[in-house]
């Protein structure tokens, strides 16, 4: 049992065993006291609890046993009545755990920040667009002003990036057919890019542009355009007799990407 | 120090993954039956010979789109403005024996039937041209038909050029 020598009333006693101190007496060989002092409730014992690694002050009344007598390397048996309370961490210890946590505060240091922004894009379009009769027999249906909303942050120099389209094909089969080319579109109001020119063939086998972007495009604050940007999109599907009546679904898939 | 941060920064800049995202958004339309007519401009009538009934043909291209099993379509007409000017034929009151009549032809995916004929045009009613059934689809061009007329040619018509007006309807369901 190791022992620890303190200020001069104070004896630090490590018990290496791993009783609970509210289980029973403990009985410990205390090495040495003082010199020159014995009886009882003169010191204030300390007892670590080594898993604990909590104090728990003793007080001299607990204490039972015979006090050193002499010699620095006296023994003496003694033992340690359980307390009535659970321990405590003992107060004193409490300035200096103040202390410790309290230094990285008490001067000014600087830090850098560093943060690797890699090239990032997000997309939302609605969740479904309803294409109606042009008002006119075997007009063409035409779809409202579809809003395609992206972010973007691609590389300063040599990035880029793209808004472009996909089409699962309509179902039921027996309708309008987006692999016919029967389905067109076209970009307008790009605030960020540049929007798809002309007439676009909504295709199932490969993806039509949207938008193209060159380097440097992003969203938001510092950045040119609206956030999110946004690009508008107007869908024609041809009107053909051909069709069995019915209503008809098809999924376009929209994928933004930045480099 | 500032040879490691270079390359570093180079590094990072070489090695920026590409980012991706996606969504979806369904694409729905409603097909509903429908049709669509088209009429040549005019039809002259003409005779063959001296007194013989006045003919010509109106042809007719209409696309046409029907309703699975229950579905139906037509096209009819109807004479909407009588000849004029008065003391010629007439559809609406017409001298005794005097007729306008028409026979009909038409073909097309549609798979149409035809009116047999003769058929009198009437200024009271739309008359049937052609029928087509239940989920019948003409072409992408249409189908076609054509109406063919026969006038009588009465000799108690004044000398003049007479004209009407007939209107050629096309439904679907």
């Amino acid at each position: 049992m190791p022992l620890y020598w303190e200020l001069p009333r104070v004896v630090l006693i490590e018990n290496n065993q791993s009783q609970d101190p509210l289980g029973g007496l403990l009985h410990f060989s205390l090495i040495c006291c003082w010199t020159g002092r014995s009886g009882r409730g003169e010191a204030l014992l300390l007892i670590r609890w080594t898993k604990k690694k909590e104090f728990t002050p003793i007080a001299a009344n607990t204490i039972r046993g015979i006090w050193c007598q002499g010699s620095p390397n006296d023994l003496a048996d003694f033992a340690v009545l359980p307390p009535r309370n659970p321990p405590r961490l003992i107060k004193r210890l409490t300035p200096v755990v103040l202390f410790l946590v309290a230094l990285p505060f008490a001067s000014a240091q600087t830090q850098t920040l560093s943060i690797v922004l890699s090239p990032a894009a997000s997309i939302t379009t609605p969740a479904s667009v309803s294409l109606s009769s042009s008002g006119t027999t075997f007009g063409s249906f035409i779809s409202p002003s579809v809003s395609i909303q992206s972010y973007i942050r691609n590389s300063q120099v040599s990035g880029g990036g793209s808004i472009t389209v996909k089409a699962a094909e309509f179902t039921p089969t027996t309708g309008p057919k987006i692999a016919s080319g029967n389905v067109t579109y076209v970009c307008s109001a790009a605030s960020v890019g540049t929007a798809c020119s002309g007439t676009q063939t909504l295709s199932t086998t490969a993806t039509t542009p949207v938008v193209t972007f060159g380097p440097a495009s992003c969203t938001g604050t510092g950045c040119t355009g609206t956030s999110p940007q946004s690009v508008r999109l107007l869908f024609t599907l041809a009107n053909s007799s051909q069709y069995k009546t019915g209503t008809y679904s098809a999924t376009l898939t929209f994928t933004v990407s930045a480099t | 120090m500032k040879k490691s941060l270079v390359l570093l920064l180079f590094l990072a800049l070489g090695l920026a993954p590409a980012a991706f995202a996606a969504s979806t958004t369904s694409v729905t339309v409603a097909v509903g039956a429908e049709a669509s007519l088209t009429v040549s401009a005019a039809t002259p009538l003409t005779e063959a010979g001296n007194f013989a009934n006045y003919t010509g043909a109106t042809t007719f291209t209409y696309l046409i789109r029907t309703t699975p099993s229950t579905g139906t379509g037509s096209v009819t007409l109807k004479v909407t403005t009588d000849f004029a000017p008065t003391g010629g034929p007439s559809v609406a009151t017409p001298a005794t024996g005097d007729s306008l009549t028409y026979s009909c032809t038409a073909t097309g995916t549609s798979t149409p039937a035809a009116c047999s004929g003769p058929i009198t045009a009437l200024t009271t009613a739309y008359t049937n041209v052609l029928t087509v059934g239940a989920d019948k689809h003409s072409t992408l061009a249409g189908d076609t038909g054509t109406v063919n007329w026969t006038l009588t040619n009465d000799p108690n018509y004044k000398v003049a050029s007479y004209s009407s007006t007939v209107t050629f309807t096309v439904a679907a369901a």
